[in-house]
Order: C-alpha cells, then sequence, then structure tokens
C-alpha cells in the first residue's frame, strides 16, 4: 500500500452485490485469481461503528473498526474523504483515505470529544488479496443488542462485494489494476449503472454505509 | 479539552491524552485525523510545550533531564526517573523514590500521581505521557512551578 508519510492516500472503490446463488461461483473464481488461493480467502468478523461530530451546518464522520476475531488486536479509526464519482473518464470511485491504529480506549475518548455514535455494524466474510487490490465479500448485520453479538440480523440474503486499491496520487495506475481484476469477476457481482442518475443511491444512510456501482 | 503529545522514544506514536487523563495510544497517521478535524474545535491558543533533554543511565535506572520550554519561554525542568528492570509500581516505589531523592538532593515528599496507585496493572509508556500532560497543565496554570516526575 503506497502511502505518504502522513498517512494519507487515496483509495479507489467498486461496490457490487452478489446473489446468494451467485456466492459460491464468486468465491470459486476468486480463489483462483487470488494470492493465498490455498487457504482459501481469510475471514473476516469485524464490528464497524459510525461516528459523526456537528459544528453547526458542517459534519464529519469516523469510522471505528473493531476485529471480533482478534479482540486484543488494535482498533482501527478510519476517515475517508468524499467519494468522488461522475468523472466518465475514471472506472472507479475514489476517496481519500487514512486510517490509525487505536489503543481500546478510543470509543471512550471519541465520546469525550464529542462525537456521537450514530450507526453500528457487524461485517463478516472473506478477504482476498491480488497485488495490490483487495477484494471483501461480505455480509452486514445489525445487531439488536450492541451487548449481545449474537443477536445479530443480516440486512438481506446478498453479499456486498467491495474491491479497493490505495494509491499515492489520484492519477495512479492502481485504477486500471482495479478495473481489470474487475472484469475478471463479471458476471457475478450486479454493478447497476448510477452515473446516470443524478443522485446516487444509499443503502440505508442510517447505518452510513453508501452503496454504489460503477459500470466499467 | 484534549492534548496530542509525540515522544522521542515511541517515534511511530501518537498520545491524545484527555482532561481526565484518559490515553488513548495511535500510530502517528491520527495526526492526519485530527486536521481533517480541526474545524470542529476551536484554534489552539497557547503555544506548545517541548520537553528536550538528555538521558542517563544508572544500573536498572535512566534518568532524564528535561528544559521544559513554552514557545521560546523556559519553564522549568523535569526530571524522570525510570525502573527499566519493573513492570509495575508497587514493586519498585520505594527503591526509586530513595534512588530520587538522593540523586536530587531534596526532602521534599514526592507526590504520587493518582493513576499510577490506582492498581497493580503493569506501567504503561501511556502513563508517563498522562503524567506530562498533568505536569504542562499545571505549568500552564502556574508558570513559576517547576515538576519531577519519577
Amino acid at each position: 500500500m503506497a502511502t505518504k508519510p502522513s498517512g494519507q492516500s487515496y483509495e479507489y472503490v467498486l461496490y457490487g452485490s452478489v446473489s446468494p446463488a451467485n456466492h459460491a461461483a464468486l468465491l470459486h473464481r476468486l480463489r483462483g485469481l487470488c494470492t493465498g488461493a490455498t487457504t482459501g480467502g481469510s475471514t473476516f468478523t469485524d464490528r464497524e461503528i459510525t461516528y459523526k461530530i456537528e459544528a453547526g451546518a458542517a459534519s464529519s464522520k469516523v469510522k471505528v473498526r473493531q476485529s471480533l476475531d482478534a479482540p486484543d488486536a488494535p482498533w482501527l479509526l478510519v476517515y475517508h474523504g468524499q467519494l468522488e464519482l461522475g468523472d466518465s473518464s475514471r472506472a472507479a470511485g475514489v476517496r481519500t483515505v487514512v486510517s490509525a491504529a487505536c489503543s481500546h480506549t478510543l470509543t471512550d475518548c471519541l465520546s469525550y470529544l464529542g462525537f456521537m455514535p450514530i450507526g453500528e455494524l457487524v461485517l463478516k466474510g472473506q478477504v482476498f488479496r491480488k497485488g495490490g487490490v483487495k477484494v471483501l465479500v461480505f455480509t452486514m448485520y445489525q445487531p439488536s443488542d450492541v451487548t449481545d453479538l449474537d443477536s445479530i440480523q443480516p440486512f438481506s440474503q446478498n453479499y456486498l462485494v467491495e474491491l479497493t486499491a490505495f494509491a499515492s496520487s489520484s492519477q495512479d495506475r492502481a485504477i486500471d489494476e482495479l478495473r481489470n481484476f474487475a472484469e475478471y469477476l463479471k458476471p457475478y457481482p450486479t454493478l447497476p449503472d448510477v452515473l446516470k442518475m443524478s443522485n446516487p443511491p444509499l443503502w440505508r444512510e442510517s447505518e452510513c454505509v453508501l452503496v454504489v456501482a460503477v459500470t466499467l | 479539552m484534549a492534548n496530542v503529545i509525540h515522544s522521542s522514544e515511541y517515534p511511530r506514536s501518537t498520545f491524545l491524552i484527555l482532561d481526565n487523563l484518559q490515553c488513548l495510544v495511535a500510530e502517528n497517521s491520527l495526526d492526519t485525523i485530527l486536521s481533517h478535524l480541526k474545524q470542529f474545535y476551536p484554534p489552539r491558543k497557547q503555544p506548545r510545550i517541548e520537553v528536550k533533554g538528555k538521558i542517563y543511565l544508572a544500573k536498572q535506572y535512566a534518568i532524564k533531564f528535561g528544559a521544559i520550554s513554552m514557545g521560546s519561554v523556559n519553564k522549568g525542568i523535569v526530571v524522570e526517573v525510570e525502573d527499566k528492570d519493573q513492570s509495575r509500581v508497587s514493586q519498585c516505589w520505594s527503591e526509586l523514590t530513595a534512588f530520587t531523592k538522593g540523586l536530587l538532593d531534596s526532602s521534599q515528599p514526592m507526590d504520587v500521581p493518582m493513576f499510577a496507585r490506582q492498581s497493580d496493572r503493569p506501567y504503561l509508556p501511556s502513563d508517563s505521557m498522562s503524567h506530562y500532560a498533568f505536569i504542562f497543565e499545571q505549568l500552564r496554570k502556574t508558570p513559576s512551578v517547576t515538576g519531577a516526575i519519577k
């Protein structure tokens, strides 16, 4: 991952969804394409809490990512910039991203600093890597009781597919790598054309997940 | 509201200490995240505080003499004595205070910060940084105070 010394980098991102009927075929294809294929991709279970801070009309969000598989691992604080879409010369959305591994006092500190939690998700799925491209195939769950993570309900039966590639600048070859990789996955992830829409569809903004996909 | 402290002993970490002395330890990229969020907080009014000095080693003790400067104004000296062999305050407190009193030839009592005595958990770098933040806050309020930390 190419990053500037400040820790900030650009992230190209593509989203899609795949139905349960095609899920196995997609995983089979990913195992063939990606590194670490013999292990079948590694699974992950993450809890993601979105925090918001407001000052007048301005607001900003950060996300706290906690691994439920490795409770002692540092928690990740992630800041995303605005996702830039609509540029027809570019095949994926791009946004700035800064992430920092933190100690487990993170949520208390954010609350003290004036951040309000506005959504919580549990993400369960598999992660694959190929060169600079990371593929996540996962299901999102909403915990009905935040203290009881066994009581989680999936949002839908479909799986979300997220392809990301990091770059040191917004004009980087990483986008070609991402686009070429996404070509290999066709036709399984559904990628509706949203460039022609005036407002990209928001999938439950209360959970703070923006699901947008770009046709290739 | 909160202090951000960097230390040359932990070059890849940033320590964020709140007013209640709770400490967040993070990678240096936390500074970049905070710079994106600075529009939500009032701008800093007071200049940065820096502590610079040398480290001396004597047996298992590491002694740091640091000159504190706030902007370009000298505020005093901080002496930090660390017992490198022990990880719990209760195990080494009496020897540490005796050594420090002998070093500084001081008869004044050593104040124990509340968070160092609360439990028998291992002493962490964030405890040192919280202690520095506590001293810096005291310096901001009463400029003539010189602090010694153990």
